[in-house]
């Protein structure tokens, strides 16, 4: 019977179109990089001429055995610009060939793409829209919503190559006729799309298999850049936005999201203490994710991670926690069978 | 899988206006407005996923603006142009893709409004298939409650919840010659399939009681009739006899007891002492121990009617002895010639029979628990196998027809209440023309009055303890409004008299009043099933049942124009003067 509750608990709030944030977590399934693999990439491929240089890499190698950890380390070292370019660079590479290698399986169609489906079903309503917040580089959520046949709205027009614009959104683009709706992507930590030209030029050049000369990708690294790289546009127009998408929201529905991210954080935060709802299914949740939302005393949340090997656990806020045995609910793909029939 | 995948194209047109469970669809092409037909299904994209908001069409419209046309332009373009297609259309509920471990449930509930501008879908072809298998089979016991086909797909059979149906009481109306008593063969056949059934069906002309109409699981019981007086044996025989000492005091008096007479609350008092008197001295003489100390001038305890007779007749003759010593008249002397009259013309009348003119049998103590037994046992504990109890009320004349019919309503009531909770089992009365006796005006007579009395507290109380109304009537006009208003199931089959269709237009909720439009426009066999057992105000096609009623309409013109036609007034007239078949 509790288990009865709990399907109709999770239907009700995922039918109910809530904004959508991912996390590293949701692409994994596509073999993209992790943290660890990334750092490994940028110590064995990167080569520096100048000593200052050099020397300040060789520093970064050190940290980076000691930790194991891509995050901490750079976090801890204030990074001279060249090397701090090429890490970006190098992470633009590795990320994008995944990132083209796992587009390949979209269009041969032999992966299974539940993102897609999960699209498709919330565009299936009378509102035709949806949000995805993401703090990933990649294009997952582009590919899900073209799939889905959505209009995609990012901020860029959506050309060969696409210029930014902080009204584009304004647009009533869920109602364009030959597209199944709209789907709103906030990249707040940038896109393998996206790129800025020497004279400070920010333009959207889709599926690039490398970075055009005279550009640098415009990604947010994680560390001390973090906070003052996303001063700049496009950033300040994709945080207003997303802040605000977070405010209206029905409530959130976290994909392998861990909560460690200071520029979504505080408002969702402030908005499941106001009682929106929040489901969160990953495979393993973070201690920042209990933190943020068991030890919070948020009222309606329902935490879905991997159990055993085999099993699911779920924290609710209702029904507290429980194991459901032999299922993996904490993976979009099995999640969406409780949802879509 | 979800029943629903609509493409963007098939789209009627959207949303325009939403007034609660009301919204007006505009629809752009007009190609595919006329495809539309009013009782037509749509479905509504809601503003949640996996749902959607299920409607009826209830009008289609299409209209000219009223602004005046350019005098300059052709007049044929912009009239086009000022055309508004509209379509009015009542929302009935909820299609749910996925609720709980359940797939595709429908609910009569809109937990959502639909938006402004959302997508409407007709459901036609395979859709149509598909939801009504949807909401159709919903509970699925071994054996379903289906009355036929859905009107407006004629693959999809229309299950009904049978739970519902009897739980909250049900309403059979039609005009004479809609199809009502083909529907009733229909339920009954089905009810009788089942292994512990129980249901008594009151036949007032007999058309339940022919040949046609016997199959394994119904049982025929006839009220006795003069030739069946006097004889042992009777209820074995299914020959009903209902002697007088079921009757209430109420019930006897309200026969009984001319009220205009000046004497008459000495003639109830002196009645009511006597028979209670009977009753104690019937128990002293079983040499019973168990009642003896509890009864009261209402229980159902046997008495000799002869014995009262004799000892009010004694008290109208008595001579007392006055304070002189001389003999004087007695307190009651020649108050009660009247009463005594009466009473002995009722139980001499040949009419009532079956309730005076008892033999043995009847004046058993245990007499009470047979009839009980024969009318309330499931099919299983019932020696005849029978859960479908048939009573044939044909020759009963129709003065005392609702008292003696809300007699057995009453006694199966009130054995119902005095059996314990865990050991009841839930029966089911079905009223054929109910009008006669449950009606809205009741006469004078205060015994049809008793009667009516009974089945309104059976439709107030019943649920409560099991028992179950159908009321089945050509004028739902006249049936007892109290009665209707308790029943929440409609199965109305065609009813031209307006005055009927808006008793049961009344009845239904205002989003659907709408639908009782069609009720004069309903083919024969067709019917309108609207409330608790199904999920939808639905039009059904009734299944022929394969148990007839005797209830064939004559052909007059055919019968005329044979010549070999046969006649037989001389036997008529013996029934008549025998008052039996």
């Amino acid at each position: 019977m509790e288990k009865e509750a709990i399907y109709k608990q999770l239907q009700a709030w995922t039918n109910n179109i809530p904004l959508i944030i991912l996390g590293s977590g949701a692409s994994v399934p596509f073999n993209l990089p992790s943290m660890w693999v990334l750092g490994d990439y940028i110590k064995k491929s990167i080569k520096f001429s100048d000593s200052k240089d050099q020397n300040q890499f060789k520093e970064f190698i050190v940290e980076f055995d000691k930790t194991g950890d891509l995050e901490t380390t750079l976090t801890k070292l204030q990074l001279r610009e060249n090397v701090l370019a090429e890490i970006v660079n190098k992470t633009w590479e590795l990320v994008n060939k995944a990132d083209l290698e796992a587009y390949e399986h979209f269009i041969k169609k032999d992966f299974d793409f539940p993102l897609a489906k999960l699209l498709e079903h919330f565009l299936d309503t009378a509102g035709k829209k949806v949000t995805i917040i993401t703090t990933n580089y990649d294009r997952i959520a582009e590919y899900a919503s073209s799939i889905a046949k959505a209009v995609i709205c990012n901020g860029y027009s959506q050309n060969l190559i696409g210029h930014f614009s902080n009204n584009i959104q304004s647009n009533n683009l869920a109602s364009l006729r030959g597209y199944k709706g709209q789907v709103n992507i906030w990249k707040v930590h940038g896109s393998l799309d996206w790129f800025k030209s020497k004279e400070d030029e920010n333009i959207q050049l889709p599926i690039r298999q490398n970075i055009p000369q005279e550009y640098s990708p415009l990604i947010v690294t994680p560390g001390l850049s973090k906070y003052s790289e996303t001063h700049n546009e496009p950033y300040r127009t994709i945080f207003t936005q997303a802040d605000s998408e977070i405010e209206h929201a029905n409530g959130f529905l976290c994909i392998g999201y861990g909560f460690n991210d200071i520029h979504v954080q505080p408002k969702l935060i402030a908005q499941i203490k106001n009682q929106k709802p929040i489901i969160v299914i990953t495979k393993e949740l973070t201690e920042k994710t209990k933190q943020s939302i068991i030890d919070n005393k948020c009222q309606n949340y329902m935490l879905i991670e991997e159990a055993n090997s085999k099993d699911t656990r779920i924290f609710s806020s209702k029904f507290g926690e429980l194991i459901i045995e032999n299922t993996s609910y904490w993976e979009l793909g099995e999640y969406l069978k409780l949802i879509i029939s | 899988m979800a029943i629903f995948k609509f493409e963007e194209s098939k789209t009627i047109g959207t949303v325009f206006s939403v007034d609660t469970s009301t919204i007006i669809v505009k629809v752009d092409e007009l190609d595919k407005l006329r495809k539309l037909q009013v009782n037509h299904l749509i479905a509504v994209k809601s503003s949640k996923a996996g749902q959607h908001l299920i409607g009826i069409i209830n009008r289609i419209t299409r209209k000219v603006s009223d602004e005046e046309s350019p005098v300059n332009e052709d007049l044929g373009m912009t009239n086009f142009l000022l055309t508004e297609n509209i379509l009015k259309v009542n929302l009935i509920g909820t299609l749910i893709d996925k609720h709980g471990e359940k797939e595709n449930v429908f609910k009569r509930t809109l937990d959502t409004v639909p938006e402004i501008e959302a997508n409407c879908f007709p459901i036609d072809g395979e859709n149509i298939t598909k939801f009504m298998r949807t909401i159709s089979s919903q509970e699925n016991y071994d054996v379903p409650l289906s009355l036929g086909k859905y009107s407006i797909d004629e693959n999809a059979e229309a299950f009904l919840d049978g739970d519902k149906l009897f739980q909250r009481h049900a309403v059979i109306v039609g005009s004479t010659g809609s199809g009502k008593s083909w529907c009733v063969a229909k339920l009954v056949e089905q009810i009788a399939k089942l292994p512990m059934a129980n249901s008594i069906l009151f036949d007032i002309h007999g058309e339940y009681s022919g040949l046609d109409f016997k199959a394994d699981g119904i049982q025929h019981l006839k009220i006795a009739n003069p030739s069946d007086l006097g004889k042992t044996g009777n209820l074995e025989n299914n020959v009903l006899m209902l002697p007088y000492w079921l009757l209430t005091y109420e019930e006897m008096l309200a026969m009984l007891l001319d009220r205009s007479d000046s004497n008459a609350p000495n003639q109830a008092m002196i009645f009511s002492k006597t028979v209670f008197n009977e009753k104690i001295k019937f128990l002293a003489s079983i040499g019973d121990t168990t009642f003896k100390d509890s009864i009261t001038i209402d229980s159902p305890i046997p008495y000799k009617m002869e014995n009262v007779l004799n000892v009010i007749k004694e008290l109208d003759v008595e001579m007392v002895k006055g304070s002189t010593g001389r003999e004087k008249q007695g307190p009651f002397f020649g108050k009660l010639t009247r009463f005594i009259q009466r009473l002995e013309a009722k139980s001499q009348d040949k009419r009532l029979g079956f309730m005076f003119q008892v033999s043995d049998d009847e004046l058993d103590i245990n007499w009470m628990n047979n009839l009980c037994n024969s009318l309330m046992q499931g099919s299983n504990n019932n020696n005849n196998k029978a859960g479908v109890k048939v009573i044939d009320f044909s020759e009963v004349p129709s003065d005392v027809l609702p008292l003696v019919i809300g007699l057995v309503a009453r006694i199966v009531f009130t054995v119902q209440q005095w059996t314990a909770n865990d050991k009841r089992h839930p029966i089911c009365l079905l009223c054929d023309e109910a009008h006669l006796y449950i009606p809205e005006r009741t006469s004078q007579d205060s015994a049809s009055e008793l009667g009516l009395k009974n089945f309104e507290r059976i439709a107030k109380e019943g649920r409560k303890y099991g028992v179950s109304l159908t009321v089945i009537s050509q004028r739902p006009a006249e049936v007892n409004r109290t009665v209707l208003s308790q029943c929440n199931n409609f199965i109305s089959l065609r009813l031209s008299n307006a005055e009927d269709q808006s008793v049961i237009k009344r009845l239904l909720p205002d989003n659907l009043s709408g639908l009782t439009d069609v009720l004069p426009i309903l083919d024969i066999g067709e019917a309108l099933i609207v409330g608790d057992s199904s999920l939808l105000p639905t039009r059904v096609l009734i299944d022929e049942p394969t148990i007839k009623p005797q209830s064939a309409t004559i052909k007059f013109w055919e019968e005329w124009s044979n010549e070999k036609a046969e006649q037989d007034i001389s036997n008529a007239v013996i029934g008549l003067r025998k008052q039996s078949k």
